[in-house]
């Protein structure tokens, strides 16, 4: 059975935070990502931390197979293209402690999550 | 003196880095004292190895006369320059392992260090040693860190 997936739309209209309006919906570096990337299983959850110089966009994995890890700096490259205005920061990281998956949730917008 | 015989000059003590960190790899890959062989440093292996990739990239930066110091502003330059997208998801994933080995205390198995990293590492260093020869710059180190990555493989199998 795959597992169930939930994407999170919320989305903080602001400049300032490092967003931009893009085709009449406000879009991050993430929901980008999200909307790109499919319901990949490996992907545990995609979302966003404000820092006051930049935005990071952590992607955290439970595994890293090549063919995802090609789609995702793929998007990246995109990504770069479209929010070239904005400072972000992509992180994709492979963490399989749920502990540690915990801790990084801390301090996160979360955009999408495998529930 | 000219722009490029300025940056020129500038590249040599990267090509002296880039040799002084393939020495820390065989430090780190080379048999352990006893009080150490239980200790798994492959988070500081392929560190290493990602960090001589940026090395390399610092020096041809340096080539093109610009200074980069931080990863991020090194980013900025890698996507921006057209002969350089062949490297971008390959450096990326060596950067973001990277970054787990040190921030999340990942540790790597030799399969996946020899495998699926070093061939990444050969992608990046083969592109700039290419764009170094380009500039009438051959000598340039193409180390190949390699044979001492596979002093892991023996390891795992003992």
């Amino acid at each position: 059975m795959s597992p169930r997936l939930e994407i999170k739309t919320e989305f903080i209209q602001s400049e300032k935070s490092g967003v931009s309006l893009i085709e009449d919906i406000w879009q991050t570096p993430a929901t980008y990502l999200i909307s790109r990337l499919g319901r990949p299983p490996q992907v545990r959850l995609i979302g966003d931390r404000y820092y006051p110089e930049y935005l990071q966009t952590i992607v955290v994995l439970e595994d890293d197979p090549e063919e995802l890890l090609d789609k995702i700096f793929s998007i990246e490259v995109e990504m770069r293209k479209k929010f070239k205005n904005i400072n972000f920061d992509l992180r994709v990281c492979v963490i399989t402690s749920e502990e540690e998956i915990e801790k990084m949730r801390q301090g996160l917008l979360i955009r999408y999550e495998r529930v | 003196m000219n722009e490029y015989d300025f940056s020129r000059g500038g590249v040599e003590k990267y090509f002296r880095l880039i040799e002084h960190d393939l020495k820390l790899l065989d430090l780190l890959t080379e048999k352990y004292s006893s009080h150490l062989e239980k200790e798994d440093f492959s988070d500081w292996i392929l560190t290493t190895l990602f960090y001589i990739a940026c090395i390399y990239l610092k020096a041809l930066f340096r080539l093109y006369g610009e200074d980069i110091q931080s990863h991020y502003a090194l980013k900025q330059q890698l996507y921006t320059r057209k002969e350089l997208f062949q490297i971008i998801k390959p450096y990326r994933h060596l950067e973001e392992a990277s970054r787990d080995a040190r921030y999340e205390g990942r540790v790597f198995s030799s399969d996946y260090i020899i495998n699926r990293l070093y061939p990444k590492f050969k992608i990046v260093r083969d592109c700039v040693v290419e764009l170094f020869s380009k500039n009438r710059i051959f000598n340039i180190p193409q180390v190949d860190p390699l044979p001492l990555l596979k002093r892991l493989e023996e390891r795992s199998i003992s």
